[in-house]
């Protein structure tokens, strides 16, 4: 005879799950982001419409019709308060936090793949194949940026004056002077398929198709590597102080240490929270203290799990 | 979800490759298709889902494997698959002078890729009246025929009995694995184009054995095939490391490799399949019992070493 245990360990199950709250819809979620102040959430979906999830205002989500197609990019828009969307119908629409949705400007050919939003100096970029497209709020006037190649991903600094765009063969990064901008160049041979910068605005780092990160200090260009991943590296993000840059693509979140004069040079990177033989998908660090929320390969399990950088295993 | 089927079309040029394609979209057979083009088409493509492709091709060198793949693909059937539910498959076109190692490729390598989409099958469009000058003078056109999975010889209406029987022969002697189908306009039956599987595992168990007897060429051709079998089984280590040093250092020059392996000691039968450096292999159920156990590895490949081949498969078998 066994004895069933009647109350498992709630270790066991995740956090997402005993906290959470789920909602289904029809088509598959593309993106997600919420508010400055987290108030809202909003989801883009596979099939052009959006769910916009406001906790005091609404206790279901709000659907709305946003892209032709299908929603591609998203993120928060100038003010914290609304959304930033781009969409396989070559479109970047404002979606405001009420729900309103306004065109802001339209590619002529191809997707709208990437979208940023800058707002100490108010500036708007948007991604269509291999130009990025930058206006200023309140301005009418177009700042067409060409890059190499297709763009992999866009990202504006914490000051709002350098915009860094991914592209093959490494990365850009347009600085914004007296209206105008210039460039100035990051070779790796590769493909860059997104790009973040640190939060002390000293280093860019990339992902690439090579289950690799790729960095450079800006200063002087100096190349960081960051490889050893069993899989792609889907999402990063960084920990709330801004010193750690946590990864997914391998069975337990990995995190860099950026802080220090040099960065991950010659640090080992650490692994958080607990692991199996699953990747992780998705990383995201919470806005305030020091955890990290990480989802599993959805292909092989459902479930995600919390870690905390403090309990931290070291060693790869 | 199952992952979604993805048809390539390859050709040069003015073959037909938009004919078939329309004809596809067209046909009354319940199937919607998404279509990605190269942005120089020739003509018009009457579709709801089109989209235009750049055909950007990379260098990917991820440990010892180093290979080229679509960019450009990867995004696009990302972004389409966020909306699977619009189509039952999907539809590649290339421009005419595209290698389409890169495209197939891209199925093996990007993991995204992989798991909602599956290469259905190549099919590569040739004109009858031009296809010899091509092969003479370009070795995309010899390249495209040896990928292929499906040979559409189109335009035959425009050559003689004599000529036809001479451009299979040359066909053959490239690609002996790959069905011909002879069309005047790209009339051939969808069935043959669509659904083919080949690029599964389980459909190398059905090269043709006939296939695999040695074909008289009377042309040089660059690119040709080499079947090597063996009666005895092979040592599975022994094969392996010679199979992926193989692949490793002449991978560039071999464009697909199949081969249904006795392994010594396995019950089963070991298929493997490759794209120049990229293979995957697995064990695929019991020999059959009215068959002998033998194994049958063919090449398509660009100057292949025959001797040498030949040499480094006999090593492998296993000593008694």
């Amino acid at each position: 005879m066994k004895l069933a245990d009647l109350d498992p360990p709630r270790a066991h199950t995740p956090l997402a799950h005993r906290r959470g709250l789920r909602f289904a819809f029809e088509a598959q979620v593309v993106a997600i982001a919420a508010t400055a102040d987290g108030g809202s959430v909003l989801a883009t979906l596979g099939d052009g419409t959006a769910r916009l999830w406001a906790a005091e205002a609404a206790p279901e989500p709000v659907p709305l019709a946003v892209h032709h197609g299908t929603c591609l990019a998203l993120t928060r828009d100038l003010d914290g308060e609304g959304w930033l969307a781009g969409g396989d119908d070559g479109r970047l629409v404002r979606i405001a936090p009420d729900g309103a949705v306004v065109e802001l400007d339209r590619a002529p050919r191809g997707w709208l793949t990437h979208a940023g939003a800058a707002p100490p100096t108010g500036l708007r970029a948007a991604a269509a194949g291999r130009v990025v497209r930058v206006r200023e709020a309140g301005r009418e006037r177009l700042h067409e940026l060409e890059q190499p190649t297709s763009v992999g991903g866009l990202a504006f600094d914490a000051t709002g004056t350098r915009l860094a765009v991914a592209h093959y063969g490494g990365a850009t990064v347009w600085a914004w002077r007296k209206g105008r901008f210039k460039a100035s160049r990051f070779p790796w041979h590769g493909s860059h398929t997104a790009i973040t910068w640190s939060p002390c605005g000293k280093y860019i780092v990339t992902t690439m198709q090579e289950n690799a990160l790729h960095g450079w200090r800006v200063r002087d260009k100096l190349q960081l590597r960051m490889s050893g991943y069993p899989g792609k590296i889907r999402s990063v993000d960084w920990s709330a102080d801004g010193s750690r840059l946590v990864t997914a693509g391998a069975p337990r979140a990995v995190a860099w240490s950026f802080a220090g004069k040099d960065g991950p040079i010659d640090r080992k990177p650490v692994e958080i929270g607990d692991g199996d033989d699953r990747p992780v998908r998705r990383v995201a660090c919470h806005p305030r203290v020091a955890r990290v929320a990480v989802s599993g390969d959805r292909r092989r399990r459902r479930r995600s799990r919390l870690g905390e950088p403090g309990r931290e295993h070291s060693g790869r | 979800m199952n992952p979604v089927p993805v048809t390539v079309l390859t050709g040069y040029l003015g073959a037909g490759k938009t004919t078939l394609l329309n004809r596809i979209l067209t046909e009354p057979h319940g199937k919607r298709y998404a279509v990605i083009v190269n942005e120089f088409g020739e003509e018009g493509i009457d579709n709801d889902l089109v989209v235009d492709a750049d055909e950007e091709v990379f260098e990917m060198n991820n440990g010892c494997i180093c290979c080229t793949v679509r960019g450009d693909l990867i995004r696009i059937l990302g972004g389409l698959m966020q909306r699977s539910d619009r189509f039952d498959g999907i539809l590649v076109e290339t421009t005419g002078l595209a290698d389409p190692a890169p495209v197939a490729q891209t199925f093996f390598v990007d993991e995204d890729v992989s798991e909602r989409t599956r290469l259905d099958a190549v099919a590569t469009i040739v004109d009858a009246k031009f296809l010899e000058a091509r092969l003479d003078d370009s070795p995309e056109a010899a390249e495209q025929v040896a990928f292929a999975d499906v040979l559409v010889l189109n335009k035959v209406d425009l050559v003689g009995a004599d000529d036809l029987a001479r451009l299979e022969a040359r066909l053959r002697a490239i690609n002996p694995y790959a069905r011909i189908l002879r069309s005047h306009r790209c009339d051939v039956p969808l069935d043959d184009i669509l659904g083919l599987q080949a690029f599964d595992l389980t459909r190398v168990l059905q090269i043709e054995p006939d296939f695999l007897e040695a074909h008289d060429h009377e042309h040089d051709e660059a690119v040709t095939s080499l079947s090597l079998t063996a009666d005895r089984p092979l040592e599975p280590e022994r094969f392996m490391a010679w199979f992926q040093r193989l692949l490793a250092e002449r991978g560039q020059d071999i464009l697909r490799s199949k081969g249904i392996l006795d392994f010594r000691g396995e019950r089963e039968r070991f298929v493997v399949q490759g794209v120049h450096m990229l293979m995957e292999g697995d064990l695929m159920g019991a020999w059959p019992e009215d068959a002998p156990r033998r194994s049958r590895l063919v090449f398509i490949g660009r100057d292949l070493d025959e001797a040498a081949l030949r040499e480094g498969f006999a090593g492998c078998v296993a000593t008694p």
